[in-house]
């Protein structure tokens, strides 16, 4: 897995999920990317019974990775990025684990995937519990592993993508010349997910505020 | 007997006028030449002097002025010259032999023309075919042959320099030896990485990768490059596990493989050497550690259809888009 960057779509005033899903068809297409196949991710919240011991974690499977859970644990502190990859069998794992760890909240997202050369961009809409929450956009660069390298490629294929200026920067997760692993993307979900949750529903694990804001100006 | 001691006057009369304007002429060519060298010795060294002293740039142009000026009158001194060698004042009678003394019989006056016109014609022909002898010799010595011997290949005005035979090696350690000088470039070990595997005979495998964007997997005999092969950073990281057999699974890196492939056929045809061409190839090579990040110098952009500059110029090692290189 190469550089891989999530961006979220913001809605225009009135326009829905579906509308923004094939306006950013539309650009993609223009790119000269061509469709290649659905994706499908599927994302879980597990609440830890007992918080002063144990930690609240995300799960991810992903269509791209059949046979991989990614997990991540909520960390507070976002440049520890704790996240593991395991084989399938975890899940059955957790549901026995179910007295210390219960299955909160369930995201999903799916949409079609693009390929441009060494490019995958991956649009898709977030669903939880049967109600859409945002769009997506992923953009997988398969070449690099260093998103200080490739940033610029992002930043001029992302700006025509999302029709908006792209930070001249890389996620601070990704700079300082870290080498990118499938945690950092991950992470860039979870960050969507719990902003999600924070704004929309009275959730468990709000963000801290000062969070909030670099991720604000992260994007 | 008359015919020729009459002939042999004439010969002489004719030198006789012709030797001293020959000699004044080939006087006045030593002059022409000789303020064209100066002139061009002064053009050739600048406003620097011999011993490091540097003239003012205005005094140096009016001393060139001034020795183009000189170059001017003995051209003009040379061509009046010329011009008042005198003409051949006897046109050359021989008496026609053979079918052109039937010729001077026929009753028509354009075959007694031509047969009166046919000798200096043959003459003429003759310093032709001459001449040509002489461009063949020439162009013969200059030539270059797989086969020709050190003697024959002498060049003129030594031109050409010739290959240094080719180095051979038959052992690990020499090659190590040999490969730490030919890695003699400033600053190459800060970009990149290189690693040997032995593989069958004198031939081995090179693995160099590019700092954080590629690995380019090289098959050497001696060190003569036989093929190259480049792949993404994490593909075949082991030495020993690298897949000669299949490229790139990256589109990018199958474009690059083709690139340098054509960057080997460039350099091995140069008139470097071998060891030349391999230091080029790898200054090339570096060039690619601006991949992700290089604008393409010709239309300012970092992607065309997906790609980023995947071609760098061999001479400049400057980045641009496969369809924007120039030529
Ligand atoms: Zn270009």
């Amino acid at each position: 897995m190469g550089v891989t960057v999530v961006f979220q779509w913001e809605l225009v005033d009135g326009q829905t999920h579906q509308q923004a899903i094939q306006e950013l068809h539309g650009r993609i297409n223009n790119t000269g990317a061509v469709q290649e196949g659905k994706f499908y991710y599927e994302s879980k919240f597990y609440q830890a019974s007992d918080s002063a011991t144990t930690r609240d974690f995300y799960t991810l499977k992903t269509s791209e990775y059949p046979v991989t859970v990614f997990a991540r644990v909520d960390d507070s502190t976002k440049d520890k990025n704790s996240c593991i990859q395991c084989d399938s069998p975890m899940e059955s794992l957790l549901v026995k684990l179910r007295e210390f760890f219960t299955p909160k909240r369930t995201f999903e997202i799916r949409g079609t995937r693009f390929k441009l050369a060494d490019f995958w961009i991956r649009p898709g809409i977030v669903t939880s519990s049967g109600s859409n929450k945002c769009v997506t956009i992923e953009i997988e660069y398969t070449p690099s592993y260093f998103a200080d390298d490739c940033w610029p490629l992002f930043s001029e294929l992302g700006s025509y993508i999302l029709n908006r200026q792209i930070d001249d920067k890389p996620p601070t997760l990704m700079e300082n010349n870290k080498q990118f692993n499938p945690g950092m993307m991950v992470q860039q979900y979870v960050e969507i997910f719990s902003r999600k949750a924070t704004t929309q529903a009275n959730f468990q694990q709000p963000m801290k505020q000062e969070q909030i804001q670099a991720y604000n100006t992260q994007m | 007997m008359a015919n020729i001691v009459q002939a042999h006057s004439r010969l002489k009369l004719e030198l006789e006028e012709l030797v001293p304007s020959l000699v004044e002429s080939l006087q006045k060519v030593q002059l022409l030449r000789h303020s064209a060298d100066s002139l061009f010795s002064n053009l050739s060294e600048g406003c620097l002097l011999k011993d490091g002293e540097e003239i003012d740039k205005d005094k140096y142009i009016s001393i060139v002025q001034e020795k183009l000026q000189i170059l001017v009158q003995n051209f003009n001194a040379l061509q009046t010259k010329i011009q008042k060698i005198p003409k051949n004042r006897f046109p050359p009678i021989v008496q026609p032999l053979g079918p052109l003394g039937m010729m001077m019989l026929d009753q028509s006056e354009a075959a007694k023309k031509a047969a009166l016109e046919y000798p200096p014609v043959f003459h003429q022909f003759n310093a032709f075919k001459d001449f040509h002898k002489i461009l063949e010799t020439y162009t013969y010595r200059n030539s270059r042959k797989r086969s020709t011997t050190s003697h024959q290949m002498q060049p003129a005005g030594g031109m050409r320099r010739k290959r240094p035979p080719r180095v051979i090696i038959d052992s690990p350690a020499a090659f190590k030896q040999h490969l730490s000088q030919l890695l003699h470039i400033p600053n190459i070990l800060g970009d990149m990485k290189v690693q040997v595997r032995e593989m069958f005979g004198n031939t081995r495998l090179l693995s160099i990768s590019v700092r954080r964007t590629l690995n380019c997997h090289i098959i050497l005999r001696h060190i003569q490059i036989e093929r190259v092969i480049v792949k993404g950073l994490l593909e075949d990281e082991n030495i020993d596990e690298v897949d000669l057999s299949e490229n790139s699974s990256l589109d990018t890196m199958t474009r690059i493989t083709e690139h340098a492939q054509a960057s080997l056929i460039f350099y091995s045809f140069s008139s470097l050497t071998d060891e030349e061409s391999f230091r080029k190839f790898l200054q090339w090579l570096r060039s690619y550690k601006t991949l992700f990040h290089a604008k393409c110098m010709r239309c300012k952009r970092h992607l065309v259809e997906g790609y980023p500059p995947t071609w760098r110029d061999f001479v400049t090692f400057q980045p641009y888009h496969f369809g924007c290189r120039s030529y």
